[in-house]
């Protein structure tokens, strides 16, 4: 199961980059004549680096090879799976069955072969290849086997997301295969758009290719003759590009996107991305070991307001755990974390043996509440803003609370190793909800990845039934296990994290942070 | 000359040594883990094992020394925890970017400084015009106590989004060159037309000057040909001075204006904890300087041999 | 030391900031912790002039609150910053050679690094936070205090007590403790004022980098490095820290310009009424003189009058000597002549002519021809970045319309004239590349460039030595018997004046007292100071540098001379009369004329 801590951990890296985006087509205010002579051109917060899609361990990266690369599925608009290079497939708990469109080349004009693909998958999970997207994007110890026109992915035990893990495969053909130092600087896919220059931490230009015709939104001849991915690190400046027409899209997290919805002719769609949500340390000795007084503290708070000013007000209520497309949609959630009630929240603590003591502070056996808030600095002044007027409320109901702001050097060793922290506000983005398993059970820290010494019986036992089941039955005992930690009062889901993507005399398709590249179109005017 | 020559080399030389030994030091020197703390507070143990090994770390510190230090004779300064491109290609990518952007802010700030400060000087000669000596000094105090990033999104401000005039960001055409050099080269500018003042005064209180004066030289010659040169070398100097800084200080210029130069790279470096790509950087900027620094002299040594001179 | 409005406005700064820092927090303190879930994030409104931050706070007076840590940060980074760099500093005083020699070498290799490099290496390997910051900014500041520990320590090691302490075998640690540190305190805490305001700039500059101060502590930079993600949409909420950083460095900055201007400089003459000189009874124009001057007179604002109606007239072939001690205004009389008397100098006159004709009339070409001056110091009057022959020809090109070539063969034969071998040579040479006597020659070949009708040489031996002195002195007599020129010889030296003049003209407290021709000096010197400038001399081989050491008493300054004869409270022949009116300058029998009541 610690394989699957990496997604979290890569998902930390880059909060910028968050992985699940949403699906969706920004539509620009006017849509007149296309235009497939100009250059779509659009920014990305952070440089990809190398451009192998077996060593891309950043969000950005994929983001960036999803121009370039075909992959065997998509993701819907809805969640579900769509094809992609693959046109049909057969779904096995442990195996999934590939069947390959014949009309797919690669950009050096060679065929797509279902050898491609398993040569793909295979060089991945190589141990010798050392990717870093092995045992994270792609199951640990998949195979892939070429048939005639299919190819096989099977993982060693059953995997319910075997299918959906096929998404995050970008699938090499050509030259690329055999010599892979050619795709550091360059791309060897099936894509409708070949890489023709990269300048590190400027730009990347991808030309068109013509010839394309296996997209699920149009063809090579619809799409704009260049497209530019632009290296901005900074929104600010990002906005303003926007603003003077100089990008035709951009993610906007911050602020600047109030500035985005006030500037007229810019197309917008927001999507959720990632939750903020907090942890009760469950350890020996702990406040938060006891349930009544986990609920208690989770009533004193107003999860609106505390929403509000976590996500600087353009959060959404959450749903679920997953960022979306999820695999398996439905909400989590609504009705299974307990409502803000300050009266409620005295008496619980009271019956719970938390006493008030003279100055205020409840005391149970001598000992005061004290609570060590501990949250991440690095993540905006909203997170920030959220843990103070988190520690004011939880002052009003008689708790001593110790702001603990941390790096994530130090948040991460009081996470694993010294366990200094009572309440924890930790952003954990996955894109499957097999990857959270290995955080929300199992071994406790500083042994497993456990943190919060979760034992929540019910959650592990739904989830082990979840894991043999591929499809709809499998993720209805999934979304039942999210609602097992929210009633216990495990971890609080506060608010859903939002982005918006601005576009400007374009439109596009852009989902679950990959791009689709056959819906790029320029529109004139705009 | 030579000897000083030597002197100065030998000098350069153990700097590099200290500038070389700190930044090695640096990754040692962090609290905590350095490889935790790049990868997360939920990395799996194995990645930060493997990632230890590949750093190295796991060897005993002489021995990551001596690697370290022939790693960077053949240009290897290891690879980004990030994207995996060799620290090198990274900075070799970069530098330029930086370096055009920290000379050209330099000239502007030597060809605006150095005539306003002269004209200053020749106007408040000997305590006359006492109103301009004081405008002067005080507008120029003003501007060099803003720091550069303030100006940076004024500009921006104005220019970009109020008067669409210019590039907001980025490096495009020579127009997108304007603002980022303006915003570094103003408060350096400010501090050099001080400085271009105080040498012209000196300058023209010398009997040489008097003695030009007593040719009846016309007011343009007398300046131009018997005063700026003088001014020059201690002008100069300072400005060679000014761009080792103005490298490093044009940090969060490049920011605001998402230049692809090194300052941008090192803040995404120190905040996405990507180690070698930081202490790469830091040696890169610390080296530059240094050498600018080295060049200053040497060239200086060049230009006014009375300097040297005086100092064998 | 408040009297430049930048001054005046820097006080202000400084001292608004520092009332901020005390009441700041007590006043506006609550409102800067009042949480409003309903109001985040909102831009400037009458309730929050500045906007609110992501807990609908108001950052106004999180603003105001923040002067004083960010003041407290400021001050404890300077002071880190000072102390090491003192210690630093000393150190190389009290340790042994080596010891000492590395540690400068490392101040060195230190001063030269920017600081904002320093500042985030030390606050990434110290930790990051306010104590990182403080600290790196500290680390940042040391080296320059350092540096100027180092080179004040130095320079008072080398006074006379210090080394008197040595010698009395006082230990090192007691001498810098005792007498070296107390006496570079001054220039140290003047210095320290300067570091403050850059520590503040400095820790601003962490904290927006987010380097500095973490929440739920705040400074300016940490509310700037919130704000400046809204700076778009809410640029107020910016404006406030931002305002506040540059206000205060500016101030911080104008006040520290104030205070090392003030200990530098002596305080600016004030602007009292500038007396006209009163009219001097005409003399009689002296037709064919090369210099003719009447009633000269320079005055300084304040009333001070170093030269005072002082008549001087030059013949053609003639060399008029002008002697006086340091400070007798021979010196500004001959920059009055020559029209380069320093502002805010005013120069008044009853007639200057040069061969005739009104010098205020004259051409520049004229002027820049038929002038020539030499200065006393032949390493300073000449250009250190020009060639000696580009600025001979200079003349020639600027006032004759001479080309290029002609200016310089013509330099070339100039400098070939006054003795300098290889002029075409030295010509190609600059000035450093010469001897003081040959660079001399070159300033007097610069004179004869044009076609001098009067050379005016201001002490042109003083700094040369002995044999050097004779050989310049044999080519200015030469120059002058060639050319027909008339010129002015200015020295306090009246034995050389004695050796190489016709006439003596002998300046008092920037009078002339006596003037006669120089083969009746010895015999007929008439005003008792002449006569003790000569007396002075035993014989003619004395060592010149101390002159006039027998007369006791000093000359009065310009600003203290009263009605009588100057020179009464040293002259032995005075009179009560002596001290209430000035004697005129009268004839004393042919060609000699002096001011004396007790002589004529």
């Amino acid at each position: 199961m610690k394989r699957t801590a990496g997604a979290a951990a890569l998902a930390l890296l880059a909060p910028l980059a968050a992985s699940g985006c949403g699906a969706g087509t920004p539509e620009a205010a006017s849509t007149s004549t296309t235009d497939t002579s100009g250059t779509f051109t659009f920014a990305i917060p952070a440089d990809p680096g190398a451009l192998d899609p077996a060593m891309g361990v950043l969000s950005i990266t994929n983001t960036v090879l999803s121009v370039a690369y075909d992959t065997l599925v998509r993701s819907g608009e809805d969640g579900g799976v769509v094809p992609g290079l693959a046109e049909k497939w057969d779904v096995k708990p442990d195996s999934v069955t590939f069947t390959l469109r014949k009309d797919a080349t690669c950009s050096d004009g060679s065929p797509v072969t279902p050898e491609n693909v398993a040569a793909t998958v295979n060089h991945i999970t190589d141990p010798d290849t050392k990717s870093p997207v092995n045992g994270v994007l792609v199951p640990a110890g998949m195979k892939a086997e070429a048939g005639q026109d299919t190819v096989t992915l099977s993982t060693p035990e059953p995997f319910g997301f075997i299918l959906e893990s096929a998404r995050d495969i970008f699938i090499v053909c050509g030259k690329g295969l055999e010599d892979r130092s050619l795709l550091t600087r360059g791309t060897s896919g099936s894509g409708p758009y070949v890489l023709s220059e990269a300048v590190p931490g400027d730009h990347y230009t991808f030309k068109v290719r013509r010839d394309y015709a296996w997209g699920s939104s149009g063809t090579g001849a619809d799409l704009p003759e260049q497209v530019v991915l632009k290296v901005v690190p900074n929104e600010q400046t990002a906005a303003n590009l926007l603003v003077a027409g100089t990008v035709n899209g951009a993610q906007f997290l911050g602020p600047d996107r109030a500035r985005m919805e006030s500037t007229p002719g810019v197309g917008q769609i927001v999507h959720s991305v990632g939750n903020g949500q907090f942890f009760y340390h469950q350890g020996e000795g702990r406040p938060g070991a006891d349930p009544a007084v986990r609920k208690a503290l989770t009533q004193a708070l107003n999860l609106t307001e505390l929403g509000g000013i976590a996500s600087g007000g353009t959060g959404r209520p959450a749903t679920g755990l997953v960022a979306e497309p999820r695999p398996c949609p439905g909400d989590t959630v609504a009705g299974h974390v307990p409502a803000f009630d300050e009266a409620a929240a005295a008496a619980a603590l009271d019956a719970a043996g938390w006493k008030p003591g003279p100055d205020g502070i409840r005391v149970k056996d001598g000992e005061k509440l004290t609570l060590s808030l501990l949250y991440p600095t690095t993540r905006g002044p909203g997170v920030q803003a959220a843990a103070e007027y988190m520690a004011a409320a939880w002052q009003k109901a008689g708790a001593d609370v110790k702001l603990n702001g941390a790096l994530d050097t130090k948040l991460s060793e009081s996470l694993n190793v010294t366990q200094d922290w009572d309440v924890v506000w930790l952003p954990i983005t996955v894109t499957l909800p097999s990857q959270l398993v290995g955080f929300l059970s199992g071994p406790a820290a500083p042994e497993g990845a456990n943190f919060a010494h979760l034992d929540n019986k019910r959650y592990a036992e739904l989830v082990t039934e979840a894991n043999g089941i591929p499809g709809e039955k499998g993720c209805e005992l999934w979304l039942q296990a999210e609602s097992a930690l929210f009633e216990n009062a495990d971890l609080v889901p506060v608010v859903a994290n939002t982005v918006l993507t601005a576009t400007r005399n374009a439109t596009f398709g852009f989902s679950g942070g990959l791009f689709d590249p056959s819906s790029f179109r320029l529109t004139q005017g705009g | 000359m030579r000897r000083t020559l030597i002197r100065r080399l030998i000098r350069f030389g153990v700097s590099l040594a200290v500038l070389v030994l700190a930044a090695f030091a640096m990754i040692h020197l962090i609290p905590g883990d350095p490889v935790r703390a790049s990868l997360g507070p939920a990395a799996p143990v194995e990645l930060v094992e493997a990632r230890r090994a590949a750093l190295g770390l796991d060897r005993p510190l002489p021995e990551q020394l001596v690697t370290y230090v022939s790693g960077l004779v053949t240009g290897d300064m290891g690879t980004s925890f990030l994207t995996g491109e060799p620290v090198t290609a990274v900075i070799a990518a970069r530098l330029p970017n930086t370096l055009t952007l920290a000379l050209l802010a330099t000239a502007a700030a030597l060809l605006a400084a150095v005539p306003l400060g002269m004209w200053a000087a020749v106007r408040t000669e000997n305590g006359r015009n006492r109103g301009t000596e004081a405008t002067f000094g005080g507008v120029t105090s003003a501007v060099v106590a803003v720091p550069e990033f303030l100006y940076a999104i004024a500009l921006v401000a104005v220019f970009a989004i109020g008067l669409r005039l210019l590039p907001p960001a980025g490096q495009s055409g020579p127009e997108s060159y304007l603002l980022p050099v303006l915003a570094l080269a103003l408060g350096p500018a400010a501090m050099l037309a001080r400085i271009a003042r105080v040498e012209t005064l000196r300058v023209l209180g010398t009997d040489y000057v008097r003695l030009a004066r007593a040719k009846r030289l016309p007011a343009a010659r007398l300046h131009l040909r018997h005063v700026l040169p003088n001014t020059l070398t201690a002008t100069l100097t300072l400005g060679g001075l000014l761009l080792g800084s103005l490298i490093a200080g044009s940090v969060l210029v490049e920011y605001v204006f998402a230049w692809p130069g090194l300052g941008g790279k090192i803040v995404e470096a120190i905040t996405q904890k990507d180690y070698p790509v930081a202490q790469g950087v830091i040696l890169v900027y610390g080296a530059v300087v240094l050498l600018v620094n080295l060049l200053v002299d040497v060239v200086l040594g060049v230009l006014d041999p009375t300097s040297a001179i005086k100092e064998s | 030391m408040l009297r430049t409005p930048a001054a005046i406005a820097g006080a202000a700064l400084v001292t608004l900031m520092l009332v901020l820092a005390v009441i700041g927090p007590p006043i506006w303190g609550e409102a800067a912790a009042r949480v409003d879930a309903g109001a985040i994030l909102q831009g400037s409104s009458a309730a929050h002039p500045l906007g609110t931050d992501n807990l609908g706070r108001d950052l106004l007076a999180r603003v105001l609150v923040a002067s004083r840590y960010s003041l407290q940060l400021a001050i404890a980074a300077a002071l880190i910053g000072a102390i090491a760099g003192i210690v630093l500093g000393a150190l190389p005083s009290v340790l042994p050679l080596r010891a000492g020699r590395l540690v400068t070498g490392t101040v060195n290799a230190l001063v030269a690094f920017p600081g904002l490099l320093l500042a985030m290496f030390t606050a990434v390997v110290a930790g990051l936070g306010a104590r990182g910051a403080v600290l790196g900014i500290g680390a940042a500041i040391a080296p320059g205090f350092a540096r100027l520990t180092q080179t004040l320590a130095a320079s008072v090691a080398r006074a006379d007590y210090v080394a008197a302490a040595r010698m009395l075998r006082v230990p090192r640690r007691r001498i810098l403790a005792r007498h070296v540190l107390p006496n570079i305190a001054e220039p140290l805490i003047l210095n320290l004022t300067q570091a403050l305001g850059g520590a503040l700039l400095g820790l601003a500059g962490m904290s927006f980098l987010g380097l500095g101060v973490q929440p739920p502590d705040y400074d300016w930079g940490r509310l700037l490095f919130d704000g400046f993600g809204r700076i778009y949409i809410h640029p107020e909420v910016a404006l406030g820290p931002a305002a506040a950083i540059a206000l205060a460095g500016i101030g911080f900055n104008l006040l520290g310009d104030a205070l090392a201007r003030h200990a530098a400089r002596t305080p600016a003459p004030s602007r009292a009424a500038e007396p006209r000189p009163r009219p001097v009874p005409d003399t009689e124009p002296e037709p064919g003189a090369v210099l003719d001057a009447a009633g000269l007179t320079v005055t300084f604002p304040g009333g001070v009058t170093p030269v005072r109606e002082v008549s001087l007239t030059v013949r053609p072939g003639e060399i008029v000597g002008l002697v006086g001690e340091s400070g007798s205004g021979k010196s500004l009389t001959a920059a009055a002549v020559g029209g380069l008397v320093p502002y805010p100098g005013t120069v008044h006159h009853e007639r200057l002519r040069l061969c005739g004709e009104d010098m205020a009339g004259l051409s520049r070409e004229r002027l820049g021809t038929s002038l020539a001056m030499v200065f006393q110091d032949p390493m300073a009057s000449l250009n250190p970045a020009l060639k000696i022959g580009g600025q001979l020809a200079e003349v020639a090109v600027v006032h004759q319309n001479a080309t290029r070539d002609e200016a310089r063969r013509r330099a070339v034969d100039r400098l070939g004239h006054v003795g300098l071998p290889e002029p075409g040579k030295q010509a190609g040479r600059h000035p450093h590349q010469l001897s003081g006597g040959m660079r001399q020659r070159a300033v007097i070949a610069m004179g004869l460039m044009g076609n001098p009708k009067l050379i005016i040489a201001d002490e042109p031996t003083t700094a040369l030595d002995v044999t050097v002195q004779r050989q310049i002195l044999r080519l200015l007599r030469d120059v002058v018997d060639e050319s027909g020129a008339g010129a002015l010889f200015i020295s306090h030296d009246i034995a050389v004046v004695g050796e190489l003049c016709d006439r003596v003209v002998v300046m008092y407290a920037g009078r002339v007292v006596e003037e006669l021709p120089v083969d009746r000096l010895a015999k007929d010197a008439a005003h008792p100071y002449t006569q003790a400038l000569i007396a002075s001399l035993p014989d003619m081989d004395t060592d010149r540098s101390l002159p006039l050491a027998s007369i006791p008493g000093r000359q009065p300054a310009p600003a203290e001379v009263g009605f009588g004869c100057a020179f009464a409270p040293r002259c032995p022949l005075a009179t009560a009369r002596c001290t209430t009116d000035r004697p005129p300058l009268e004839p004393h029998g042919h060609d000699h004329r002096v001011a004396c009541w007790e002589v004529s």
